[in-house]
């Protein structure tokens, strides 16, 4: 009897499993998202990650920045403040310097102006509410940049997969043809192999339909977001490097990944996220090899017979590896989180008998004069020995926000009897619409009150601090300052006048010799 | 412009409608030392008061340092240079020598200060430096008395009989002392009785009587003019 049944239950799973995978998607189209409730706070938030990032530190390099020289694998950028929100996504990003100022460098280093106008290329951007709310460049297959921005959402996302899944959570390779995942899905197990359930990233186009089954992986990528979400924000960077997976996801195994996360929903922000190396998941149970040892259902052991030699050899090298600690800072309103997976530190000392050995002055000697600091600086690479650290997975999240003003609770002053008769015509405007609204007249400047609604008065609205503060000061303080200011200026001219008509008469001060009075410094004297 | 120190024109003064200064003309050179002589009840010590702000004229002017000063008052006109030595001394009797010295000390120089100008001038101070005032001798009183004076460095200081009961000695010694003063700068007009010991050390004199200036000039010269008026010459 077991037998029929389930193999009843597993047709009519077969068959409800396209409708149950694409159901919310429809339903996602075509309902209307609910207005968000604005937020009872302000904040600002910024997220970026990139799984690759090369900083190369070399003094001598003319260029105005620390480090000189850098770039990133899959650089992903997302920022808000509530009003306005920017995503970015390069897969290859060289660093804010260059890539911001990417034409000045090439004026300053006398390349022609023209090819750098646009800016830097391999990027996409977009930015709420002033531009693009989406960019999207995928400029071969597997090679994904996205960018979108709305009012409560920024993200980038980029980097290559086979699949052009890039996405927190991996999306969805469902879309892109993987037939495994819907039988998963169907059978419960979707989740332990990623809970891929947003059919949002399209297929990548070229790419084998089948070949997504058996092998996947992720060659590097990287997602920056920032969203609001039930009253709360929450700021999010992921950088993993060199994920793959098998058999739709049930074995996922990844080699660095790096996630910081803050929220705060108006007090004091959350932290969060972790940086790993040598993940392994199957069945959605996570192993992972990073700085406390091996990780296993929960637990945490060291690495037996693993000493620092290998540490050793390799300083010998010029090359140093460290697992750099998380940070995560809070400060008041203001959390910081910087997870990054391996750091690999090369001094290049070594490599200076093979730089000078090259024929970089005849190279100088090809670049046209125009191009005068670039061939100062082709002429001077033999000499150089640049720092060089690589960080593998690196993701940086920082939100801060602010809390609301509370308006100024100050008593409006009484409103003279004066102003209660200017007040009078306002108040019985509706009775008096008889009267033309409009008068060129002074005196019927209230008139046009009649246009306000009953029962809703301008001046009673405005902010006390508002209604005290605004204008200029009371007018009859200005001719009593203005009296006292003749007062005094006539006083000092008819002083200066007497003694001048005195002086003209032989007897200039206010001694009968001529001589001032005071008391003089005898000592001075 | 070279301003005389001290100018009194036309200066009047009365103890009520008893009218002691009648009219005083004087001049006092900047850095000079001028005698003003004349017998009792010629109004010198009037004229001083009047000139310390201690009296008020009744009319005339008084310029000091060629400015008009009218109604300015004693501490005042301390505070700007001119210290008055008032005959009889006025020292405290019961306080030490250098208890009246360290009083001066509040007029802002350090008490330090205060002594060391002291003992120079007058090295007998020293030696009395723990005895109280009301028990030294007449001219050592009025040693202290110079000396509290010359603490406040004065620019234009007023000696107020001087020689006041004192020997003849210690009269003579005084004025060695009053000479030192005058070379370091300082302005003084010494009213005297007594005049030869006054006119040694002066480089003008002036004589009053009645309530008037009736003769001004030379030491010498008003030494033999005015021998006659001069009543009473030591």
């Amino acid at each position: 009897m077991r037998t029929p049944r389930a193999l009843a239950a597993a047709v009519l799973v077969g068959a409800l499993l396209p409708w149950g995978v694409g159901g919310p998607a429809l339903a996602d189209d075509d309902t209307e998202q609910p207005a968000a409730e604005p937020l009872g706070f302000g904040y600002s938030a910024t997220a970026w990650s990139t799984p690759v990032h090369v900083e190369i530190y070399e003094p001598s390099l003319p260029i105005p920045a620390t480090p000189q020289l850098e770039f990133m694998m899959a650089y992903s950028k997302a920022s808000s403040d509530g009003g306005t929100s920017a995503g970015r996504a390069s897969w290859f990003w060289p660093g804010d310097p260059v890539g911001e100022g990417l034409k000045t460098f090439a004026e300053q280093l006398g390349l022609p102006a023209q090819l750098f106008a646009g800016g830097y290329p391999v990027q996409v951007n977009a930015t709420h509410p002033s531009g693009e709310e989406t960019a999207v460049d995928e400029p071969f297959p597997g090679m994904v940049m996205r960018a979108s921005a709305s009012q409560d959402e920024a993200s980038g996302s980029t980097g290559f997969t086979p699949d052009g899944d890039v996405e927190e959570g991996g999306t969805t390779t469902a879309p892109a043809g993987n037939p495994l995942t819907s039988l998963l899905g169907g059978l419960g197990l979707d989740k332990l192999a990623g809970g891929k359930a947003a059919p949002t990233a399209p297929a990548v186009p070229g790419m084998p339909a089948g070949l997504g089954a058996l092998v996947d992986f992720d060659g590097y990528v990287s997602t920056s977001s920032s969203k609001v979400v039930d009253g709360a924000v929450r700021v999010t960077s992921r950088s993993a490097l060199g994920e793959v997976r098998l058999l739709g996801g049930l074995v996922r195994l990844a080699g660095v990944k790096a996630v910081a996360t803050t929220s705060s929903d108006g007090g004091k922000p959350a932290t969060g996220g972790r940086s790993t190396w040598g993940e392994l998941t199957v069945l959605g149970q996570e192993f992972a090899i990073g700085p406390e040892g091996i990780e296993a259902v929960g637990r945490k052991q060291g690495i037996p017979g693993l000493s620092n030699d290998p540490g050793r050899a390799l300083e010998q090298l010029g090359i140093t590896v460290t697992v750099p600690e998380q940070v995560r800072t809070v400060e008041g309103r203001k959390a910081v989180v910087e997870s990054r997976g391996l750091q690999i530190e090369v001094k290049t000392d070594l490599l200076k008998p093979v730089l000078s050995a090259l024929p970089l002055g005849r190279l100088a000697e090809l670049v046209p004069d125009q191009a005068g600091p670039l061939k100062s600086v082709l002429a001077g690479l033999g000499s150089l020995a640049p720092r060089v650290v690589l960080t593998l997975g690196e993701a940086r999240s920082t939100l801060e926000t602010v809390p609301p003003i509370d308006p100024i609770d100050q008593p409006v002053p009484e409103t003279p009897a004066d102003d209660e008769e200017t007040q009078a015509p306002t108040d019985t405007a509706p009775a008096a619409s008889d009267t033309p609204t409009t008068s060129d007249a002074p005196g019927d400047l209230g008139a046009p009150s009649s246009d306000v609604p009953p029962g809703t008065e301008a001046a009673p609205e405005l902010p006390p601090a508002q209604a005290v503060g605004a204008g200029l000061p009371k007018l009859f303080s200005i001719p009593g300052m203005v009296t006292l200011g003749a007062v005094a200026l006539a006083v000092g001219v008819g002083s200066w006048f007497r003694r001048a008509g005195l002086l003209a008469l032989g007897a200039g001060g206010s001694c009968a010799h001529g001589l001032d009075t005071g008391l003089p410094d005898l000592r001075k004297v | 412009m070279n301003m005389p120190m001290l100018e009194a024109i036309d200066v009047h003064a009365a103890y009520g409608r008893i009218e002691v200064l009648r009219g005083v003309d004087l001049t006092v050179p900047r850095g000079a030392v001028l005698a003003l002589l004349g017998p009792n009840g010629a109004g010198k010590s009037t004229f001083v008061k009047v000139v310390s702000g201690q009296m008020a004229a009744t009319s005339g002017d008084l310029h000091l340092g060629g400015v008009h000063v009218a109604g300015a008052t004693p501490d005042a006109l301390a505070r700007v240079g001119l210290c008055t030595v008032p005959e009889g001394r006025s020292v405290f009797p019961n306080l030490t020598v250098e208890e009246n010295l360290r009083l001066m000390s509040y007029a802002g120089v350090p008490a330090d200060a205060v002594m060391e100008t002291a003992f120079r001038y007058f090295p007998r101070l020293l030696e009395r430096r723990r005895q109280l005032a009301g028990t030294m001798s007449g001219g050592e009183q009025q040693m202290l008395a110079m000396s509290r004076a010359l603490a406040s460095d004065p620019a234009l200081l007023l000696l107020d009989e001087l020689s006041m009961g004192l020997a003849p000695l210690i009269v003579e010694e005084l004025y060695d002392t009053v000479r030192q003063i005058a070379e370091t700068g300082v302005t003084i007009l010494c009213i005297e009785q007594f005049a030869r010991t006054a006119l040694r050390v002066s480089d003008y004199a002036a004589v009053m009587t009645g309530g008037r200036i009736v003769a001004t000039g030379e030491p010498e010269e008003i030494m033999e003019t005015m021998a006659d008026v001069i009543l009473g010459a030591a």
